[in-house]
This record gives structure tokens, sequence and C-alpha cells, in this order.
């Protein structure tokens, strides 16, 4: 290829005007792009917020706080292949962090108050995850579901610091003083959660990009592989369960605020298998998938809610049948799906957005 | 000293019950390399079908009877739907599928059978007996437990060393290919370990549903403490898993004493201790294991 | 006995096998040669029903067999003896046979079982021992008789010279000959090492990257020792 064609080539992928070329800077760094995108979302978020009323605040909240835990648990079982059951106990330690946090010192800052939780649960995730690591499948999944179901019971043998059977309550957070007396609490509380996912994707978008994504899913690929190229499995593997604690402990945090409660009864098995079920349906291994996991989470409750009282349906229906279908879901994506989830149901969706970004070549490449 | 016998006694007959869970989970595993993380909501659910079946006037052995063979037929009926068609190459989804299925189940129960607890009537009575003048702390169902697991050990030993169906299990189990080879019918094979260790499973849920209230989620530690038991005894042979099962019994019994609430955190730190520093079993006599 | 058909098996994209076609006549013992990776193996595994095959079809005694199951075509008469692991090391040696003996329909166990012992007496004082504790010889005969032990109409053999002394396969042979020879048998066997099959077989063919050599189209067996000596190399 001649000097001048070369020259022009490289001269022509810079587009002439200001804005096409801060486009340029902005989409070719993932932390610029990714950040841009969550701004974009905020403010969508921001404006909704304030059309809508308590309830659907409240239930973005759940969306968030499901959101974090799911896209931890998406960095530690999707892209690091680790199963993990009992990360609805680790929740519980970021929710009863927080409660006698405030028990303590009712008037903590809550950026505190949460920070600490994710500290304390990440260390959580540090002894488990360095007990865990040399365990795989269905014996880390055993491991994980015995500490699901043993954890809670801390709460009731310890009652006199973990108040037992009936939980620690905590009073919603206030909103700040310059959004007025009468700020909505559900809103400050939807708009805190909804900002602290958006970090939490952002940061974990930007880790997973990075090369320590590469070494989670080189180590979920074929471990010896990863170990020859000078990859620490054992490392790597906690790593994973910290970052997937650190999250499970904020998104705790942020639920004994939104529930109002940190009690035993709040963190059973089935939560965690609900964490699962959110990262399965997204197609185990993406972010966003997590989020859309999230949102099956709280809204298939209501809808069959609403199924219920249409169809004047038993209140033993109506309160198990969320339930049910989260196993159906999990059975039949499985069954869908006999070689692997892994990317199953993404690759479904990504298909389309190849096709889609076949359509528009990228700029200066040429 | 008394209160020792009685702990003994306890331990042993709650470890009955893990033994045969573990059992079940043994069957399973030898069977088709997967740990049915269902086996338990599977029990659950047999035992509420006997239940129904009790309130409507049926004798106790009758429903006993009708858990045992609900067991076996659910176990092939998942096994020939569910398990079959998955790969178990990848042992993720199969891990999957089971917990799906345990969710499943645990919440159509309370859908099928109404959502109040239930207590579930014992099969002979449940206090001590009485030898000569002395008060043992034994109880007809006690021993009615211990009978029951006994006979499922002694036939299960029977079925595989001494028939020829057990043989043809076996060989499917260790070399599915060559046994086809062979002309055995590896899949009917697998669909009948899958339904023996289901009935395994509803004994168990059967046995010890008397001493728990009833409810859909009675069988998650039974079957957590079942599956330790398994793992103590290296998941590959019988009489391993059923000891395993005993010691759990016994040790998370005394461990119950000295500090209720405790058990399932104590079978924790057994079941990771275990993992850590033996992961093969206590009783396998085979190399490490890749856990 | 055996009529094999434009079998074309294939993995993924790679074709394994193009086309082969091979007629085995009743009470014969054929062999099948080539280098590694020719396609001997899969021959075999398709024969057996392992394998499922793109095209073509494969006859035994007449009855279509292509798409069966290996257990099926078990129960049809026809012992696959596979290379290296063919017996199941956890079960014992009276074991492995009794499940040769239990394949085929009527078999009396404990008469297969003695006539087991009487055509490898070396197995005899080890019928207790699990399988995975005998030397690679005796692993082998007991894989040979268990496959016997379901009186098969057609015997395949996948290298039986492999890990064996010379003498120790002379002797296999020699018997299976003599069940050959009273009608009783057909063996296929495919072997990487030429000459000890040809000294065994009745003919032999060669199979060169998933094709037979010297025409693709039926049946072309021959021991004709200057092709086979250009092919392979004596």
């Amino acid at each position: 290829m001649s000097s001048e064609k070369v020259k022009r080539s490289v001269a022509g992928s810079h587009n002439p005007t200001r804005w096409g070329s801060i486009w340029q800077g902005v989409a070719s760094r993932p932390l610029a792009r990714h950040g841009l995108f969550a701004v974009i979302v905020a403010a969508a978020v921001l404006v909704f917020s304030y059309e809508v009323g308590a309830y659907t605040d409240y239930e973005l909240t759940g969306v968030a706080i499901f959101a974090i835990a799911a896209a931890g648990l998406t960095v530690l079982t999707g892209v690091n292949g680790q199963i993990s059951l009992g990360h609805g106990a680790l929740m519980a330690v970021g929710a009863y962090t927080t409660a006698l946090l405030l028990e303590w010192h009712s008037n903590l800052l809550m950026i505190l108050v949460m920070a600490v939780s994710v500290a304390v649960t990440a260390i959580t995730g540090l002894f488990f995850g360095v007990a865990a690591a040399r365990l795989r499948g269905p014996y880390l999944a055993g491991v994980t579901l015995t500490l699901a179901l043993a954890l809670p019971q801390l709460a009731l043998h310890f009652s006199s610091i973990f108040a037992g059977e009936q939980g620690i309550p905590i009073n919603p957070p206030a909103a700040p003083g310059w959004l007025g007396v009468n700020f909505s609490l559900e809103q400050w509380l939807a708009w805190v959660a909804v900002a602290a996912a958006l970090v939490t994707l952002v940061l974990l978008a930007n880790l997973l990009r990075s090369w320590v994504g590469r070494a989670l899913r080189a180590v979920r690929d074929d471990e010896v592989a990863a170990m020859l190229a000078g990859i620490h499995v054992g490392r790597t593997r906690v790593i994973a369960f910290v970052i997937s604690a650190a999250c499970a402990g904020l998104a705790g945090s942020l639920f004994a605020y939104w529930l109002g409660l940190a009690a035993p009864g709040g963190f059973s098995v089935i939560l965690s298998l609900q964490l699962l079920i959110a990262i399965v349906i997204g197609g185990l291994g993406s972010l966003v998938g997590a989020v859309w996991g999230a949102l099956f989470l709280i809204l298939l409750p209501n809808l069959t809610g609403s199924l219920a009282t249409a169809f004047n349906l038993p209140s033993s229906i109506s309160n198990n049948l969320p339930q049910a279908i989260f196993g159906a879901v999990l059975v039949l994506a499985v069954l869908a799906f006999p070689r692997g989830i892994q990317g199953g149901l993404t690759r479904l969706g990504g298909v389309g957005l190849a096709r889609w970004r076949q359509r528009r070549p990228l700029r200066g490449s040429g | 000293m008394h209160t020792l016998l009685v702990l003994t006694v306890e331990g042993l007959v709650q470890g009955s019950i893990y033994a045969a869970v573990a059992l079940a989970l043994v069957l399973i595993w030898r069977a088709t390399k997967v740990i049915n993380f269902a086996q338990g909501a599977m029990a659950m659910f047999t035992t509420y079908v006997a239940l129904v079946a009790f309130q409507h006037g049926l004798s106790y052995w009758f429903a006993f009877a009708i858990a045992i063979v609900c067991g076996f037929a659910l176990g092939a009926v998942v096994e020939r739907v569910l398990v079959r068609p998955v790969e178990v190459a990848s042992p993720f989804n199969v891990v999957l599928l089971t917990l799906g299925l345990y969710l499943f189940l645990e919440a159509v129960v309370p859908m099928i059978f109404g959502g109040s607890i239930e207590s579930f009537p014992p099969a002979l009575a449940i206090t001590g007996m009485e030898l000569g003048k002395t008060q043992v702390p034994l109880s007809g169902f006690d021993l009615f437990t211990f009978g029951c697991l006994g006979a499922a050990l002694v036939l299960l030993t029977f079925l595989f060393r001494g028939t020829n169906l057990g043989l043809r299990m076996r060989a499917s189990a260790f070399s599915p290919e060559v046994s086809r080879l062979l002309g055995i019918r590896v899949g009917r094979m697998l669909t009948t370990g899958w339904a023996l260790a289901a009935a395994l499973g509803a004994l168990a849920g059967v046995l010890i549903a008397p001493t728990v209230l009833l409810q859909p989620t009675y069988m998650d530690e039974v079957f957590i403490f079942g599956f330790t038991g398994a793992i103590m005894g290296g998941l590959e042979s019988l009489w391993g898993s059923v000891v395993g099962g005993l010691v759990i019994g016994l040790v998370l019994t005394f461990v119950g004493y000295i500090s209720p609430d405790l058990e399932t955190l104590a079978g924790l730190f057994i079941l990771t201790a275990i993992l850590m520093v033996r992961p093969q079993g206590l009783f396998s006599l085979h190399h490490e294991r890749r856990v | 006995m055996l009529e094999v058909s434009g079998l074309s098996v294939a993995y993924g994209q790679v074709l394994a096998l193009d086309q082969v076609s091979l007629s085995v006549p009743e009470g014969s013992i054929i062999a099948v040669l080539g280098a590694n990776g020719a396609g001997k193996t899969t021959l075999l595994r398709t024969i057996s029903g392992l394998v499922r095959c793109r095209a073509g079809s494969i006859r035994l005694a007449g009855t279509e067999i292509t798409r069966l199951a290996p257990e099926a075509v078990a129960r049809l008469g026809v012992a696959h003896v596979p290379e290296g692991q063919g017996v199941i090391t956890e079960l014992t040696v009276e074991e492995n046979l009794r499940l040769g003996s239990l394949a085929r329909r009527g078999g009396n166990p404990k008469q297969d079982l003695d006539e087991a012992y009487d055509l490898f007496p070396a197995l005899e004082p080890r019928r207790a021992l699990p399988a995975g504790s005998l030397s690679g010889g005796e692993r082998q005969m007991l894989a040979i008789a268990r496959g016997l032990a379901a009186r098969p109409r057609l015997l395949l053999l996948d290298e039986p010279s492999l890990g064996l002394a010379g003498q120790v396969l002379a002797q296999i042979m020699a018997k299976l000959r003599v069940l050959v020879t009273a009608g009783a048998l057909t063996v296929l066997l495919i072997e990487q090492n030429a000459r000890s099959a040809l000294s065994v077989a009745d003919s032999a063919l060669v199979l060169s990257l998933g094709q037979v050599v010297g025409g693709n189209q039926a049946v072309q067996l021959q021991s004709d020792a200057e092709l086979l000596g250009a092919y392979l190399g004596f």
C-alpha cells in the first residue's frame, strides 16, 4: 500500500468537526462510554421517578438492589464459573451490618454505613472464597447452600446482638435538606439505590473489560491453560468471590433500608436461588442480563398478584406462583440449552445485535 | 449417663435418616455423576402425598407404601424427562436443573395441598419402651427407623452384588459405553437408579416427618446433612455413606444439646472441613478427588 | 455375514470414512489394515452402533442394522471388543464374563463361564479379582473371552495385538481360528500391525484416510502382497 494511501487513511479517520472528535474519544474509551451511558440512564430514571408514585419508586429500588447483587453474582458465576447458592447469606451480612451500625448511631451518614457494610461483607467473602477456592461444581454448590441455611441461624443463636427472629428495625433514610422537607422517602431511596447500581455496573463493566476480566474468564474456560498462561487460579477465584461479596454487601445494605428490617426470615435459601435465576435469565455472564433478571424478579410477583386478583385465586396459589414459575423457568432454560446456558440467551439477542452493528461500520476502520 | 444414652439413640435415629438421604445421593451420583439437589424436595412431595392418603382414611402403612411407590415413580420420571436430555458433561447445568426442580416442587406443594402446616402421624409409639423395670430411651418408632435403614441397606447390597440387574447397573455406572456394547440398555439402568434413589429419599422423608412440623421446607436441612454424610463417605460406597450419615447424626445431636440453633452451622463447618482436607471422603480408598 | 456399502462418517467437518464398502463372508477372518487415523476404529464403532453414519448401509446377515443403537446391535449377535479400555476395571473378572454371557438371549451363565475358563485358563485363578489388577495381556484375553461369552455371530476386534506379546496373541488367534473353522464365528479385526494380522486373517483390505485403497466400490478384498507392500512399506 502506497505511503500516500496510508497517510490519507490515518488523516481521514479524524472527523474534522470538534464534536465528532469528542465522540470519537468517548466511543473508544470503555470507561467513558459506560459512564456516559450510565449518566443517560440516571437522567431518565430521575425524570421517571417524578412521574410515578411511591409504590413504583419502591419497586424501582428493589430492581436496583437485585441488579447490584445479580451483577456481583454474574462476575462470580457467569464470568468466573463458580456456582454459589449462598449469596443471599452474604446479603444478610451486609444488611445486618447496616442494621447494627444504625442501631449504634442512628444518624450515621448513609454512604458511610453502606461503605462499611460492603467492607464487612467483602471480608466475609474473602474468608469464604479462600475456604472454597479449591471446590468445584456440585461441591461448591453444596457448601454454599449450607452457608445459606446456616448463617441465618447465627442471628437466632446470638439473639441478644441480632435480635433473633423479629430482627432489627431500620428507619428509612431521610432525604437531604436541600431537596425539601416533604421529599418522598421512597423516591430518595430509589435515587440512592439506582445511583449505587449504576456506579456498580459501570465499575464492573470496566473491570470485566480489563485484564482482571480476562483472567476470570480464562480460569472459567480452562484452568490448566490459564495456569500455564501464568494466571494464579486460586487467587483469581478468591478475587471473584470478594467482588461478588462486596456487591452482595451493598445490595444487602440497601435491602435493609428498603425493607426497614434485618431479620433472618428475609434471607432464606430462596433469596440465593432468586439471584441465580436472575443471572440465568440474563444469559449468565452478561451484566445487562443481570439487570433484566432483576426486573424479572421484581415484576413477576406483581404480574401473578394481578392475575390472582383477576381470577380470584386463593392465596396459597398466588403466594407460591412466582416461585413455581421461577423454578419452571430455570428447568426450561436448562432444557432449552442442554449444552450449556452460558451465553445461550444472550446469543439469541447477540445475533441480532451483531447484525445491527454490521450495518454501521466503525469510523476510522479501513 | 442417661443423657448420653438418650443423645446417642437420638443421634443414631437422626443419623439413619441422613444415611438414607446419603444413600440416595450416592446412588444417583454413581449412576449419573450428578448431585440431585432436588432430592429433599422430592421426598417432601411424596410425604405430602402420603399425608393426604392418610387423611382420607387409609392406614398409616398404606400411606407409607404409597410414599415409597410415589418416590420410585417420581425418580423415574425426573430422570427420563429432565435429566436424560441434559448433557451431564456440563455439571453446572444439572445443578441448575435440580435446583429449578427444587424451587418448583416447594412452590407447587402448597399450591396443591394448601399452605397450612400439618403434623404427620408416627408409625408406632414414639415414647420410650419399657424393658423389664427400666425405661429405655428407645421407642418403637426408633427401632422401626433403624429397621428401615437396615432393610434398605441389605436390599441394596443384595441387589448390587447378587443380581444380574445390579450387575448391569454397576456396569452402566462404571463404563456406559462398554456396557452398551454388551447389550445393556444403559438408559433403563440409569432410570432404575434414580427411581431407587428417590424411593430411598421418600423413605427418609416419611420417617422424619412425625418428629418435625410438616411444611414445604422441612427437608432442606435433612438434605444438607445427608449430603454431608454422603461426602464424608466418599460418594462411591453405599456403606460409607451410611456411616457418614450416622456420624453426622450423632455429632449434630450432641452439638444441638450443647447449643441449639447451631446445628446447621456445625454441619457447615464439618462439610467445609472435609472438602478442604480430604475431599474424597473419610472412607474412600480412592485417589484424590478433584472437587 | 456383514455387508457394508457406501459408508460415510463425519466428525463435524472432518470426513473419517468416505464411501467405504466391504464384505465379510461367514466363517472367515477379515483384517482391515491402515495407519493411525485411517479410520479403522471409526469403521468398527459405526458397525457396532456407537457412531452414526452420514450415509451408507450396514447389513448383518441380511438385516439392516445401520441406525440401530449399540445395545440393539449387540443383542443381534455382534460383539465389539474395543481397543484398550475393553474391560470394566471396577468389576471382577467373573463379573465381566458374566456380563458377556448376559448379553445373549437364553444364556446359561455357568456354562458360558466354564467355557471361557477353558478357552483362557489363565483367567480362572483370577476370577474374583478386580479386572483392573490384570496385566495388559490378561485384560485383552478377558475382553475377548467376554465378547465370546455372548456367543456372537460377528466378533469385532480393535487392535488385538496392542500390548500383547506375540506368542500370547498367536494363542488367542489360534483359539479364534478354531471357532471360526467350526462355523460358529466370523471375525473382523483391525490392526496397525500388518504382519501379525496377515498371519491370522484370510484376507485383508487397507484403509487410508477414510477410503478403501484400491477402489472405493464394493468388495476389493485382496491378500496381494505387492499392493500391501506398496502401502505398508514392506
